[in-house]
Order: structure tokens, then sequence, then C-alpha cells
């Protein structure tokens, strides 16, 4: 074993021990260092080149093979249209009801202030214990890290945490480490909503500390409560779960998220708003 | 001068030989990252990258092994992965110690490699969720559902990566001095 382990090998075990150590000082101290984001800069092209393929890829296999469950699809589709069609004629008071939410959700014609900048996703984190994806557009494009990234309805996907020139990292609301001020939307109880790791819930959100006296109910809306870096009434996720936290003092709710990050492709980053 | 700058038929078979390892390192990332990233298999994300370095270290020893572990886990520290500066530490010394072994001890055939392949991925995963339920405070059932299965979802790939590598690793053989 002596012959094997000779002095070069030692170096490279030396080399990679004081490498591990100065990587994780400079990356606490300084946080993304020069040399990450030289490299992510070299990858992010090719990542966005990888990323066009499977998309063109998936587009074949879709056509190839899902052809006649789509034929399907498409003739059950049709009937549910011409139900619904039925259904929104006659359904006056769901229509004006509707109507009222569309006014809440419809967050462009209420707030003009929003600026937007469209961009696709092209990887996603490779660990299980963290929930980040990587945009193709960086600093160049005037993102910065902070900016909130949503979805075509407004509905909240998570902030920027790192940008290189031609990439941005993404942190989503299912990772613990991102803390929203939130509120429910029917009566106003406010909390703060994280991402949950706990078994069972996985792919959901945990709104915590609301007051004792809240009233939770299914479904209903929770949306962010304002601050500098998030405005206010951007749709979070939608009431599962809810009940008194360890501490019996406050309570808890589980949210289903509002956005679809199992087919995430396009978000858009909100690089300016008028906080409240 | 110029005779320096000649490049011999066999050191072509070994810029060969090393490109296409650093190719299979870079499907491997981009495999894990960009086309299965979003698409976990039964919930999982598998790990290809420490099983490509461990077969590539194992294959070619523990110097030129060593290197490319070295640079690699680098590389893939500063791509964005979420294990931390530690990895780099981890995917270097277990694969150079697994390469020793196999070559003192045991050998290079399929069966050591698989074993070695499976500690190293153990051992990284454990390392990396100890951190994760120490500092973040994970819940440890986790370790169960989400741990064990990412390590046996990873070591499906190891019996492709490992032929695939012994592949390369024969390009320019016919080279080698007797």
């Amino acid at each position: 074993m002596k012959k094997f382990l000779n002095g070069r090998v030692k170096l490279i075990l030396l080399l990679a021990i004081i490498l591990a150590v100065a990587t994780s000082i400079i990356s606490a101290l300084f946080g993304v260092t020069w040399a990450e984001r030289a490299v992510q800069t070299v990858l992010s092209p090719i990542r966005g080149g990888v990323k066009a393929i499977t998309r063109q890829v998936e587009r074949y296999y879709d056509y190839i093979f899902e052809y006649e469950s789509l034929e399907a699809e498409n003739a059950y589709l049709e009937e549910r249209i011409a139900q619904m069609e039925d259904d929104v004629r006659s359904a006056d008071s769901l229509q004006r009801e509707n109507e009222r939410l569309r006014e809440l959700l419809n967050l462009s014609e209420e707030h003009v202030d929003y600026q937007f900048n469209a961009a696709y996703v092209i990887a996603w984190d490779s660990s299980n214990w963290k929930s980040t994806f990587t945009i193709g557009k960086g600093s160049s494009a005037g993102l910065e890290a902070g900016m909130v990234v949503v979805t075509e309805n407004a509905q909240v996907i998570g902030l920027i945490t790192q940008v290189g020139t031609n990439w941005s990292t993404v942190t989503t609301i299912l990772d613990t480490s991102l803390e929203i001020s939130a509120s429910v939307a029917s009566t106003g109880s406010t909390g703060v909503v994280q991402g949950s790791y706990i078994t069972g819930n996985e792919g959901k959100l945990r709104m915590n500390y609301l007051p004792n006296e809240a009233v939770l109910r299914n479904n209903d809306q929770v949306v962010t409560a304002g601050s500098t870096v998030y405005p206010k009434g951007l749709i979070l996720g939608y009431i599962e779960d809810a009940g008194f936290d360890e501490t019996g003092v406050s309570k808890y709710a589980i949210l289903r998220p509002a956005a679809s990050f199992d087919d995430l492709e396009q978000v858009f980053v909100i690089t300016h708003f008028i906080s409240d | 001068m110029l005779d320096k700058l000649y490049i011999t038929p066999r050191q072509w078979m070994h810029i060969l030989r090393w490109t296409l390892y650093a190719l299979l390192f870079l499907l491997a990332m981009m495999l894990q990252t960009v086309v299965l990233g979003n698409r976990p298999i039964f919930g999982i994300i598998p790990d290809f990258v420490p099983i490509v370095i461990t077969c590539v270290c194992l294959r070619e020893g523990p110097q030129k092994g060593g290197w490319f572990a070295l640079w690699t886990s680098l590389l893939w520290f500063l791509s964005g992965a979420d294990y931390g500066s530690i990895s780099i530490a981890i995917l270097t010394v277990l694969p150079v110690m697994g390469s020793i072994l196999c070559r003192s001890i045991l050998n290079n055939r399929f069966l050591p490699c698989f074993l070695i392949n499976f500690l190293t991925l153990f051992f990284l995963h454990s390392i990396i969720f100890l951190l994760k339920y120490l500092i973040n405070g994970m819940d440890p059932s986790l370790f169960l559902s989400k741990l064990i299965p990412c390590v046996l979802i990873s070591m499906i790939a190891q019996p492709i990566v490992y032929l695939l590598v012994k592949k390369i690793h024969q390009i320019g053989d016919d080279y080698e001095p007797a």
C-alpha cells in the first residue's frame, strides 16, 4: 500500500483538504467568488444548449408516444369546453365572483409600476436538500440579487440569490432558507411563509406565527404582505391544513404552492416596483 | 524549438483519453442538473458526478486519477453544486484511497469498483446530510426516505459508467510501452 501512497499522491490529498478549507472560508467571507462566477458563466451557454436540445427531444417524444393520448385528451377537452360554455352562460353569480377574483389577481392592471424581465430555466440544482434553479439571464440583462421571480399569473416562484453576467440562481419559495411575510387574503391574518422539509410535506410551504385567533379555511389564498423585497399581493399558495404549532401559542398552516414547479420553463423577474 | 511542439501518436491518444473523461464528467453534470434536475426519479434526484469521478480515479490509479478527482470536484463545487466545499475533500480523498485499496489489496474488476463507488456516494451524502441536520435542523427521517434511495438510484448508472470508463481507458493501449 505504501508503494501507491507516494509523495505525489500525498500532495494531491493535501491540496484537496487545503482547497476545501480555503474555499469554505472564502465563500463564508465573500459569498460568490470570481471563480464561481467564471465557471458558471462558461457553463451557462452549455446548459442553455443542452436545455434546448432536451426540450426538442421532449417535443418529439410527446409527438411520437403521446399522440393517441393527446387525441383522447383533445376529445375530452372539447366535451368539457362545451359543458363549460353552458355553465358560463347560466352562472351569472359565478361570473360576478369571477370578476372580483380577476380584479384581485390582475396585478399588472393594478400595479402599473411593475417591470418584468422574462427568462428561461436552464438548470436545476442537483441536490435533494435544496430548491434552486438557474435562469439564462444575469446582470447584463439588468437582473440583481434580491429580485422576485414570478409566473405569468403573478404566483411567487422565488428570489434571485446569485447573479452572474449571463446567469442567475433563483432560490425557490420551497427552500427552507427563504422566509416571506405573508397574509391570508380573506381574513388578513399575517404570518411567515417558508419551505418545508418535513416528511410527507415535501413540495409544500409552511406558514408560521399566525395569531391564535386566526380563522384558517381550506383553499384560502395566501399572498405576500409586502416589503422592500416582495411587492404586496403576490400569490404564494393555498391553505391545505392548519393547527397549533409546537408552542401551542400560535397557529401554523400548510400551504400548497400556487406556482407549479414541475413544468416550469419560463419565469418573469420583477425588476422594478414601488413598495407601499 | 519545433521538435518540442511535435506531439507523438501516443500523446495524441492520451489527450483523446482525458478529453473523453472530461466529456463524460460534463455529460454526467448536464444530465444531473439540466435533464433530470426538474424530473426526479421516484421523487429523488440521482447523483452521477461522484460515480464518474470515482470510476475514473479507480481506473487511472491514485496519481493520475487523483488529479482528475481533485480538479473535477473543484469544478463541480464551483458550478454551484449544493454539496459545499467539503465535497472537494471527500470526492478526492475517498476515490484516491479506494484506488490505492484496489491496487494493493483488491483488484480493478467490477465488484470492488461497485463497492467503493457505493461507499463514496454513501459517505459523501451522509456527511452532507449530517451537516444539514446540524446546521439547518433537517428532519432525521429524511435519511431513510431520501438519502438511501438517492444512493441506490444513483448506483443504477454505475455499471454503465464503469464500462464507458473501461473502454475510454483502453484508448492508446497499442502505444503503451511493453
